[in-house]
């Protein structure tokens, strides 16, 4: 059974998905270099909704030029590629100046990717600090607070998927209503809702 | 194997005058959060290891049909640009 290690950390030994281990494993090299969190649909899909995705979605830190250099080296030496381009600086330029979101697979392959975006306020920050980690049986993961994650996709996403995602999670964590309705605030003033 | 009557369930049945006056939609609805609830019990009582290869199943099976895809043929699906060097 899932069980919590403390209020920041959950042991959960669950057989992992060919998905599971490809974000393990590019989480281990992203997390050498930067903080991250995993937020949206792939936190359902690993707190067992019966469900899948082919990209997952990461807020990472803002880094340097130089940081995101030697990050692109590790991936591409540990066997992935980007998928919207090849060149250093035009993945940089996605991430810093265009705010886009970059994608990473494995070699060859489109799916699954990891898509990954620079926090761009102070609310995507907040997803980043409060995160929590989950330790697996092959390595560590961190992603975002359950109940800010139930939150988004029930009043700021909002489609049938997210809001049955948004159930699912409400159910495995027995989150309170009240606690759900206290981000309201938070997304109103970061223009979310 | 699912141990139905260990979980305690949503109860989804409706009787015929509540069903003639939702739609399609709304009962498909419905059932598919009986099943969200279903599934979570499920969970609670039974292992990760239990649930999980379940779960498996269907993510595994899923993404061996998709890897097929090239980034440009991706790209395009998702409606994403894609540089001119890729």
């Amino acid at each position: 059974m899932m069980e919590w290690l403390d209020t920041k950390t959950i042991k959960l030994d669950k057989e992992l998905s060919d998905l599971d281990i490809f974000v393990l494993k590019i989480c281990a090299i992203i997390g050498k270099h930067c903080n991250y969190v995993l937020i949206s649909g792939y936190v359902a899909i690993f707190f067992g909704r019966t469900r899948t995705t082919e990209d997952v979605d990461m807020f990472i830190e803002p880094i340097s030029k130089e940081q995101f250099s030697a990050l692109y080296k590790d991936l591409q030496a540990q066997g992935f590629w980007a998928i919207n381009a090849n060149s250093e600086e035009e993945l940089f330029s996605m991430l810093k100046e265009d705010k886009l979101a970059i994608r990473f697979a494995e070699r060859g392959r489109a799916v699954p990717n990891m898509e990954v975006k620079f926090v761009r306020d102070l609310l995507d920050a907040i997803a980043l600090s409060d995160k929590i980690k989950v330790v697996t049986k092959k390595g560590e993961l961190y992603v975002s607070s359950i109940p800010m994650q139930i939150a988004y996709k029930k009043y700021v996403l909002q489609t049938s998927k997210d809001l049955e995602d948004a159930r699912h999670l409400q159910g495995m964590f027995n989150v309170k209503d009240e606690t759900i309705k206290n981000y309201k605030s938070l997304f109103k003033q970061y223009g979310r809702i | 194997m699912l141990k139905t009557k260990q979980l305690k369930t949503t109860n989804l049945s409706l009787n015929s005058m509540e069903e003639s006056k939702l739609s399609f939609k709304e009962i498909n609805q419905r059932e598919r959060e009986w099943f969200i609830d279903y599934w979570v019990n499920y969970m609670k009582l039974h292992s990760d290891k239990e649930w999980s290869e379940q779960q498996n199943v269907l993510i595994n099976s899923v993404l061996k049909t998709a890897t097929q895809l090239s980034r440009k043929e991706y790209l395009q699906f998702k409606g994403e640009k894609f540089s001119k060097n890729v």
